[in-house]
């Protein structure tokens, strides 16, 4: 069995990381953020970037020919149709449009030169809708974004590119915080996570020579919206995206002194939640903000943000080891195996009692684990 | 789970699948109208169409119990403005701000976020299910199938095995899967198409193989070993040469075209023998591995390949991560649906009684 990977092919970390990038480890706080701004256009996918641990020569994926028009077959279907399904009636189209497109809730976007414009300058979409006046490139990207045609409420959002999880597991190889590297590539919290807890996997895999199914993951990228890693200013998704609370979804009646002001925290304090500032993700930028609207110097800002940084793994730190001290807490004992640890514990708390029925079998007790560690 | 008659083209529904039949049916699917219908009727019906897609494998009295009514939002927050104030403009004078009148804060309010589709929520609680997460991670072709590969105990849940394809997941769960299963799951059969591009030397050997092969199936160890010494060597290497190129070739259509002309014609050729469907079995094991070179997507693969924000999928090894729970924000929700918003709002209501 040939080896489809060599761990030489695979980019040396130093070059990953972009020089300006690793210069200031705190710059992604003093960048405008943009993350807040600044919607993600859709990257054109380059399946370069997705094949670099393949070594085989690229076959061309599949294109989506969802919405290309071939006329008179309406859309192939009508081919297809003769070969598994001859007598099937399907619906005639009108005007040579697909069929499936006339019920679809925004109106077809026009050519540039399709519609007239009047005097104020909108442009005034002909009633007869012809095929030729229709912009067929921007349907298939519409359709690329929400492949339902009768809900346009669901739109794809993008997936992570191949090097986009390789600049973020590199930041996180050399000792950065996944909630700085989460706020530095603009990508959810658990995302970073989930994406460092992957690529170990596949690191292991690399290394032990097991082949990875590179084939499948350079096909599926191809099919769909791929956010690609932009070295500037790396974006993927918003990641400031505060939960609704279901204490917020019950109307509140508070007499409150009209003088008084009453914010945030008043009002987390009558919901009996924490404020928004606490329960945001990436409450830290609030900080980080109002420093700038302060006028804080850079030296200071970034001395602040690094204190608070080392505060923060301090602490978690500290409640690591208190966890690790109480479950060491009792006696311990250390065989060739195993380490026992010996907590007191109360018999008829713990444990299997003989004697007990077992109820595992009985009629309407879930028998399927609710979690697995 | 009882067999239904899933892609019926009488009566479209859509499914959670990448059948081809689904596709067409997605397609010419028509929104259950509301006209001249009681409000009963309208929750009725839209709960029929919806449940048909969202787990139509699970009884009712299943989904009822799994059914909550709190459905999950998020709100975009900026740093820069919490920042900037307290949230006590908001609030000032007689409780709903000053100075900029409601109805313009409204418009612009309006304008710039289009509301959050909670009713898209409706189902939710289905996308925890491990099955489903099996198949939105792209793992399989369809939810059934996924429900099957889970209870076939090939799905491992933070490396341990899962037969319960009703597991629901929690935030931070890994899910994984062997890539030659998925492959396998999500490509496209080599079909008999490998048997029509056969020399007719080739073809004989073949059908003489088959045929000793059935004959000796009797003992059960004959299809086990790998060593069956039924094709002689040339025919052999026509075989696995074949098997090859045909799953690397598939997707042009003119090919497809001619080679299933030469179908009918082998057919005609070969009276009375049919080749068998599990003929690949009276042959030699096929060296797997060689999958990771030709292997191709399913039909209809395309329109179906997205994955929702709240996995984090690696398709080089295979393995996902359930982030969180899905979540509707501004304009849009994270759950891959047919169903417009009026539609599920009515499903929602369905189940929302006696509640």
């Amino acid at each position: 069995m040939p080896p489809r990977l060599r761990p030489s092919g695979l980019p040396p970390p130093t070059n990953v990381i972009s020089e300006p990038f690793s210069s200031s480890p705190l710059l992604p706080y003093l960048l405008p953020l943009h993350h807040l701004y600044i919607t993600l256009p859709s990257s054109s996918s380059s399946p370069s970037s997705s094949r670099q641990f393949s070594t085989s020569t690229p076959t061309p994926a599949r294109v989506r020919t969802r919405f290309e028009k071939t006329p008179g077959t309406r859309n192939g279907f009508l081919d297809w149709l003769k070969k598994f399904a001859g007598r099937l009636n399907v619906p005639s189209p009108q005007n040579n449009i697909p069929v499936y497109m006339q019920y679809n809730k925004p109106p077809l976007p026009l050519l540039k030169g399709g519609g007239r414009p009047n005097a104020v300058g909108f442009v005034k979409r002909p009633r007869k809708m012809e095929p030729n006046l229709v912009d067929w490139e921007q349907v298939a990207k519409n359709a690329t974004m929400s492949p339902f045609p009768t809900n346009p409420t669901y739109k794809v959002h993008p997936a992570l590119s191949t090097e986009f999880r390789e600049q973020i597991y590199q930041r996180v190889r050399e000792g950065r915080s996944v909630r700085r590297v989460s706020a530095e590539v603009n990508c959810e919290l658990e995302r970073v996570a989930a994406v460092v807890r992957l690529k170990e996997i596949e690191r292991k895999w690399i290394e032990t020579n097991r082949p990875l199914a590179t084939v499948l993951q350079t096909r599926i990228h191809a099919m769909m919206p791929i956010s690609q890693w932009k070295p500037g200013q790396p974006h993927h998704e918003t990641i400031t995206d505060l939960r609704i609370h279901p204490a917020t979804n019950n109307q509140l009646f508070l007499s409150v002194p009209e003088s008084m002001p009453f914010n945030r925290q008043d009002a987390a304090k009558a919901l009996g939640i924490l404020p928004a500032d606490i329960r945001m993700p990436h409450s830290e930028l609030i900080g980080v903000e109002k420093m700038k609207l302060q006028r804080v110097p850079v030296e200071e800002m970034i001395a602040r943000e690094a204190q608070r940084e080392q505060d923060e793994i301090a602490a978690i730190n500290a409640k690591r080891e208190a966890v690790e001290k109480r479950r060491n807490a009792g006696k311990v004992v250390e065989t060739e195996r195993f380490r026992f640890r010996l907590r007191p514990a109360v018999v008829g708390q713990v444990g299997y009692r003989y004697g007990v029925p077992a109820e595992d079998r009985k009629r309407g007790i879930n028998k399927i684990p609710t979690r697995v560690d | 789970m009882a067999r239904a008659k899933l892609f019926a083209l009488k009566r479209p529904y859509p499914r959670q699948s990448w059948n081809k039949h689904n596709v067409y049916n997605i397609f010419r699917y028509r929104l259950p109208s509301t006209a001249g219908r009681t409000f009963f009727q309208q929750k009725f019906k839209a709960k029929q169409e919806t449940r048909r897609f969202h787990g139509e494998y699970l009884t009712e009295r299943k989904w009822n119990s799994m059914f909550r009514h709190t459905l999950r939002g998020v709100v975009r927050m900026n740093p820069a403005e919490m920042a900037a104030n307290d949230g006590s403009a908001a609030v000032a004078g007689r409780g709903s701000g000053v100075d900029v009148p409601t109805e313009v804060r409204r418009t612009v309010r309006r304008l710039h976020e289009p509301p959050i589709p909670f009713a898209q929520m409706a189902f939710a609680p289905l996308e925890r299910r491990l099955d489903t997460a099996v198949y939105r991670a792209l793992f399989a072709s369809s939810i059934r199938q996924a429900r099957m590969l889970c209870v076939h105990g090939k799905v491992a849940v933070n490396g341990v095995k899962m037969p319960h394809a009703g597991y629901m997941l929690n935030p931070g769960d890994m899910f994984s899967i062997d890539p030659m299963v998925v492959m396998k799951a999500i490509g496209q059969g080599a079909g008999s198409k490998v048997y029509t591009k056969l020399s007719d030397q080739a073809k004989s050997d073949l059908i003489t193989a088959i045929e000793t092969g059935q004959k000796e199936r009797k003992s059960s160890s004959y299809l086990k070993r790998d060593d069956k010494k039924v094709l002689s060597g040339n025919t052999k290497a026509e075989v696995e040469d074949n098997f090859v190129k045909t799953s690397s070739t598939t997707s042009n259509p003119e090919s497809s075209e001619k080679k299933e002309g030469d179908a009918e014609e082998a057919v005609e050729e070969s009276k009375g023998f049919k080749l068998p469907p599990d003929w690949r079995s009276y042959l030699p094991r096929h060296p797997r591995w060689k999958l990771y070179d030709t292997w191709q997507p399913r039909r209809f693969m395309n329109l179906f390949a997205f994955i929702p924000r709240y996995l984090e999928v690696n398709h080089n090894i295979c393995h996902a991560v359930y982030l969180r729970h899905p979540v509707a924000r501004s304009g849009s929700a994270e759950i891959p649906n047919p169903f417009n918003n009026e539609t599920m709002q009515l499903a929602y209501n369905w189940y929302l009684r006696r509640r």
